[in-house]
């Protein structure tokens, strides 16, 4: 436990996944012209990280033990390989679209903005150092697995208490019963860097948790510049974003899944909104990977992928509005009709689906019964009083004023909201309508979820901030997409 | 003809002005209705004088201390099961409804003691009241007592509690000053709601105050007024000049949300002030005997080094708690990589299948130890589990799992 620490090794660890995650979407998105340095490095953190658990999965699955340095040597590999793709069958020359000159007080207060960022989060890394792991679940559901795993070298099995009881010596079980069950992403980031420092009690393995929001604070700029949003509302865009006390508690008070959740969510909205755009498949393969990570990360994380998923569906088929309409009318219909006399189906993959009597059953997740509950106070208070989200809520009762109004009367539906609206109204179906209202309502786990959709949010309203030529090439391109 | 458009120097003048003037109204507001409206309603009651009680002219009841510059310096504490404990009081009653706002002054270091204020009412004499106080600086702070339930009727004595880990922290007691109902004091309350240290609580991670108190004014709520009445200003401006001021009003949105911004950094710089008092130039080890489960790490980290063997043992722990329970979980995670059963209060089942070690944390009144049977019984001694007591303490025992026994323990 005491082990001495290995700083090259917390480097590699650090470094590594997010080079090897740059230079596969560097060489996924430069054939497409459509991309910036900020977007690969944003998406890159976020891809490298995926692409280093799967990789720590593979590994034990063939059976050899968990060592940091062949594991790092496999990483490398895999970077060597996406840069030898990139010599042997270089892409197109990237097309930028000529820049307007950026104002001298634009810089200036983006530069101000920059400084706040970078306050925050200096006190933000501190703090994380000095303290040892302190959140709750952290300790109790995350961090376990990955000491146990650190311990013995490789990914021994956690079970229910019950299968504790009457199973083997090998397996494991949680403080938490329901924990053993939790998907292994977060874990295998915190073994990582426990197998990279050299000692499961070091805070250097939680540094990811401050980096994370900082790689997505990239995305989201790049990924608002690419889109035609001039320098500084994109940088306001962040700023907003790593300024909420939420996420910054999130990232400090390390260990948990929801920040990786949020970050993931958003940053497969922002490449379906770039394959919405252009319909460049390399962009098509990013979100579906930030779906997929989405889904490793945690149970609810599973249902925001299937939101991706649906959207880029819907994308991909484009169906005439007429017809969709009647798609949807249909589903409601059988929606309806399913839910009155019930039904009972088994699924692959995600096993029985049922519906009887007010209560709804999803394989591996359990059973939900479907009541009304009033948790409107803790929503309003979570928004409106608490210091969570800043002024964040209180802005975008404007926006969604604006948003109607940009919809209905100047006729431009901003159907990059649409995930975003789902995810929203998971999070409201989830607390209203089950058991969850408790936890809504003594506030354990609304701002948790509600911090999914957050940063997406952020990025469909800075969309609005485009540059009028931006958009109306957007438009251009979106038609030419559609009638491909 | 097309009006010249604003620049940006003048928006952001713009923005400031109106947010200057906003912030104006409503303090005026504040301080109107203070005076006029709630002294309205307190008109005919005896109007007092503020009782101010420097440091130096307060009783130290537990403690030693030494007047310095008319504050009271707390130089020594008295042992208790609290922690290290002074006690500073002023005797005389007076009556709360006369005093509903508190200011007062105290310099401590970053995660130095705590200071509560401490009061006694005739109506309970045998209970003392409390409430936390924070650092000030040096300078003072209002608090706005008539928000506390427990400040009501006759008050016989008033003064400060001081705890502390280490009877080598140093605390300065300035002053206590008990003044009536004024828009400023309300004022200065808010202020000291918004900018006192709140600290890291386990509750955190989940949910933000961003007051000392749950039922404060919350800043969220005053930004947005101020804000919003700032872009109500800018538009009647706009209005009446007939230029649009867009950019005005998101400069206001903006600095309004780098304000509310800077408080919660004010608050996260308290707190690594405070964590760095508390871990900085330490070792991991020394930072964990440092935190607050001090206790359960030096108790676990013993039965690792001193008790259990070197390779995992299977351990069922023990504990007198329903649900998630801080103690019972943060042993199970310090006694990783040990492989812990954690659930109930008694062992579970009549069998314990490959069970190294029982481990009961505290007093579990449902399980007993009968060392002449050399077993851990429960449910009224009709179950049973042989085992030889390892390791006894204060924080729990820890019992190996006869082999026998495992194989075929059941009903006495």
């Amino acid at each position: 436990m005491m082990a001495s620490l290995s700083i090259p090794g917390l480097l590699v660890a650090l470094t590594l996944p997010w080079c090897l995650g740059c230079i596969w979407v560097y060489w996924l998105l430069r054939r497409t012209g459509q991309y910036n340095a900020f977007v690969v490095l944003g998406q890159g953190y976020f891809l490298g990280v995926f692409c280093t658990t799967l990789v720590i999965r593979v590994w034990d699955l063939l059976g050899f033990a968990l060592n940091f340095w062949q594991l790092a040597l496999v990483l490398l590999v895999i970077s060597g390989c996406g840069l030898a793709l990139q010599r042997w069958r270089p892409g197109p020359i990237l097309r930028r679209r000529p820049e307007q000159p950026t104002p001298s007080w634009h810089l200036l207060v983006g530069t101000l903005l920059l400084a706040l960022i970078a306050w925050r989060h200096i006190t933000l890394v501190q703090e994380l150092l000095l303290r040892p792991l302190y959140a709750w679940d952290a300790w109790m559901n995350w961090a376990p697995k990955a000491i146990v795993w650190f311990y013995h070298g490789s990914l021994v099995d956690f079970v229910n208490p019950e299968a504790w009881l009457s199973g083997s010596e090998d397996t494991y079980t949680l403080g938490n019963s329901q924990a053993s069950r939790y998907p292994i992403t977060v874990p295998l980031i915190q073994l990582w860097g426990m197998l990279g420092v050299g000692s499961w009690d070091h805070s250097g393995v939680y540094l990811p948790w401050v980096i994370a929001p900082l790689a997505l604070g990239l995305g989201l700029y790049g990924h608002l510049r690419l889109a035609g949003v001039a320098l500084l509302p994109a940088l306001v865009a962040c700023y907003l974003l790593l300024s909420l006390p939420y996420l910054n508690v999130h990232a400090v008070l390390a260990g948990y899944a929801d920040i990786w959740v949020a970050a993931a969510f958003c940053l497969a909205v922002c490449a379906l909104y770039q394959w919405q755009i252009a319909r460049d498949w390399g962009y098509a393969v990013l979100w579906c990977l930030m779906a997929a990570l989405c889904s490793q990360l945690k149970n609810p994380g599973v249902v925001l992928a299937l939101i991706v998923l649906f959207f880029g569906l819907r994308l991909w088929v484009n169906l005439k509005p007429v017809l969709e309409i009647a798609l949807w009318v249909v589903v409601a219909a059988l929606a309806m009709w399913a839910l009155v006399s019930g039904f009972d189906l088994q699924i692959p993959l995600l096993g029985h689906l049922a519906f009887d009597n007010g209560i709804f059953e999803i394989g591996r997740f359990g059973k939900f019964e479907l009541a009304y509950h009033a948790v409107g106070a803790a929503f309003v208070e979570t928004f409106f009083v608490m210091i969570n989200w800043h002024l964040l809520w209180y802005l975008l009762l404007p926006c969604a004023c604006f948003g109607v109004y940009r919809c209905v009367v100047q006729r431009k539906p901003a159907t990059e909201l649409l995930p975003v609206m789902a995810a929203m109204a998971f999070v409201v179906v989830v607390f209203v309508f089950t058991g969850y209202h408790i936890a809504a309502s003594n506030f354990v786990t609304l701002n948790r979820v509600l911090l999914y959709p957050v940063p997406a949010l952020i990025f469909c309203i800075g969309l609005w901030f485009r540059r009028r030529e931006a958009a109306a090439a957007e438009l251009q391109l979106s038609f030419a997409g559609s009638s491909l | 003809m097309d009006r010249p458009k604003h620049s940006p120097l003048s928006l952001l003048a713009q923005a400031i002005v109106a947010l200057a003037v906003s912030a104006l109204i409503l303090v005026l507001a504040l301080l109107g209705y203070v005076q006029y409206v709630e002294g309205a309603r307190a008109a005919g009651a005896t109007r007092v004088e503020p009782l101010d009680i420097p440091g130096e002219s307060l009783q130290l009841v537990y403690g030693t201390g030494r007047a310095v510059n008319g504050a009271l310096e707390i130089t020594g504490y008295q042992a208790s099961d609290e922690g290290q404990i002074a006690i500073a009081v002023r005797r005389g009653a007076f009556s709360a409804e006369d005093f509903p706002l508190l200011r007062f002054g105290l310099d401590t270091d970053p995660g130095g003691p705590q200071v509560d204020l401490l009061w006694r009412l005739a109506s309970e004499p045998g209970m003392v009241k409390s409430m936390p106080l924070s650092d000030t600086d040096a300078g003072s702070a209002w608090v706005d007592l008539a928000r506390n339930p427990d400040w009501h009727g006759r008050v016989l004595e008033i003064g400060f509690y001081v705890t502390a880990d280490d009877a080598g922290e140093s605390v300065s007691l300035a002053h206590l000053t008990l003044e009536p109902r004024s828009g400023w004091g309300v004022l200065g309350s808010h202020w000291h709601d918004w900018t006192a240290y709140r600290g890291w609580s386990v509750r955190s991670i989940n949910f933000l105050y961003g007051a000392v108190n749950a039922d404060s004014l919350s800043p969220v709520v005053a930004a947005a007024a101020w804000s919003a009445l700032a872009v109500v200003l800018l538009g009647v401006a706009a209005l009446r000049s007939g230029r649009a001021n867009g950019g005005a009003v998101l400069a206001v949105l903006l600095l309004a949300w780098i304000a509310l911004d800077m408080l919660w950094q004010h608050e996260l710089g308290a707190q690594l002030a405070s964590t760095r008092q508390q871990f900085a130039g330490k070792t991991q080890e020394e930072k964990h005997l440092a935190d607050i489960d001090s206790a359960m790490y030096r108790y676990i980290q013993h039965l690792k080094r001193e008790v259990l063997p070197a390779q995992v043992s299977r351990i069922v722990i023990l504990h007198n708690s329903k649900g998630h329970n801080f103690d019972r979980l943060k042993a199970q995670y310090y006694l990783l990589p040990n492989n812990s059963f954690n659930f109930g209060r008694v062992p579970p089942g009549e069998r314990l299948h490959d069970v190294d070690y029982v481990l009961v944390l505290g007093d579990v009144p449902e399980v007993e130890f009968k060392p002449d049977a050399g077993s851990l019984q429960w449910k009224h001694g009709r179950r049973s589990l042989s085992v030889q007591r390892v390791d006894s303490a204060p924080m729990g025992s820890l019992y190996r799992v006869l082999p026998v026994a495992a194989e075929a323990s059941g009903k006495t």
